[in-house]
């Protein structure tokens, strides 16, 4: 047990020194190649912790060979912008003037509602209120204010979403759906 | 800045240092183990004072092993070995060749292992 604790100190000052090396960045900041090599680096920490017949070794050198790469990763990301796109990708920009961009969504795999949700987790409420929503490399929503809009006086809800007709959120807001889509086809 | 660069030279330094000579360790320590039991193979009566000098050899080297090796292969060899010594101490020398030929096997398949070769990577 002796072995187990004093290996597990020597693994802690190892990633303590490695992680405190790649910068500081929450997990919601990373980008992919970050995010890769946290996992990574957190299952080989505990193969030598777990095993006392592993080498010590057989932890160590895949963690640091790790913080090598992303050392040189980092290097060449900040001389090279291709390979920096390469490798992160590049914003998109989901919200613009004529609202949600489908078509970006679908290319980056979210959905509406998780775009709604990002947007209300920076504050807003409604689409007119964001003049420019941008997903980052790193997945998060950055957006630009409409400061001409009116804020919602009260939380709004969705009640076609990717054109499905959400019955339990118009029936909570005794909406009628064939009024409604009336009304859609009247103002279209 | 200069700081992370010297850092990077030491780290790239330490990998190549470990990679190399684990190589290089286990290459040339399976090596001696499998001409030795060759040459006391070779014998119609097996030396038992030579049989004890290997593992003696052999005790002193695995302690290095030890740092890339997993210590239940060591042990492993450790054992075939210890019965080996008995096998020749009683004058059994034919469980002491069939312990012979397992050592054979442990330095042959131990050094394909270690070895750096596609297969090995996949």
């Amino acid at each position: 047990m002796l072995t187990v604790l004093i290996r597990t100190f020597l693994i802690f000052v190892l990633l303590i020194f490695g992680i405190r090396l790649m910068g500081k960045r929450t997990i919601g900041e990373l980008q992919p190649y970050e995010f890769v090599i946290t996992l990574a680096v957190a299952d080989l920490a505990c193969l030598p912790l777990q095993d006392v017949s592993v080498p010590i070794l057989y932890g160590v050198v895949p963690i640091v060979a790790l913080f090598v790469i992303h050392y040189l990763i980092t290097l060449f990301s900040v001389k090279s912008i291709r390979f920096r796109k390469f490798l992160n990708g590049k914003p998109f920009i989901v919200i613009d003037g004529d609202g949600i961009n489908y078509e970006c969504c679908k290319k980056l795999n979210i959905s509406i509602n998780d775009l709604l949700e990002l947007i209300r987790q920076q504050g807003y409420f409604s689409i007119p209120e964001i003049s420019f929503g941008i997903i980052e490399t790193n997945g998060k929503l950055s957006v630009m204010k409409n400061d001409t809009a009116v804020p919602p006086s009260s939380v709004p809800m969705t009640i076609i979403v990717e054109g499905k007709f959400l019955n339990d959120n118009a029936s909570s807001l005794s909406i009628d759906k064939q009024k409604l889509l009336a009304f859609l086809q009247k103002n279209t | 800045m200069k700081f992370k660069i010297t850092l990077l030279i030491l780290s790239v330094l330490f990998l190549t240092f470990i990679c190399v000579g684990e190589h290089l360790l286990i290459k040339n320590t399976f090596l001696h183990f499998d001409e030795a039991v060759t040459y006391i193979e070779r014998q119609e009566e097996y030396s038992l004072d030579e049989v004890l000098a290997l593992q003696s050899w052999w005790e002193k080297r695995s302690r290095f092993l030890e740092l890339t090796v997993s210590v239940q292969i060591l042990n492993d060899l450790s054992y075939t070995y210890g019965e080996l010594v008995g096998a020749v101490r009683c004058e059994d020398y034919k469980s002491a060749s069939a312990f012979l030929d397992r050592l054979h096997s442990y330095c042959h398949r131990l050094r394909e292992t270690y070895q750096i070769s596609i297969e090995n990577i996949l």
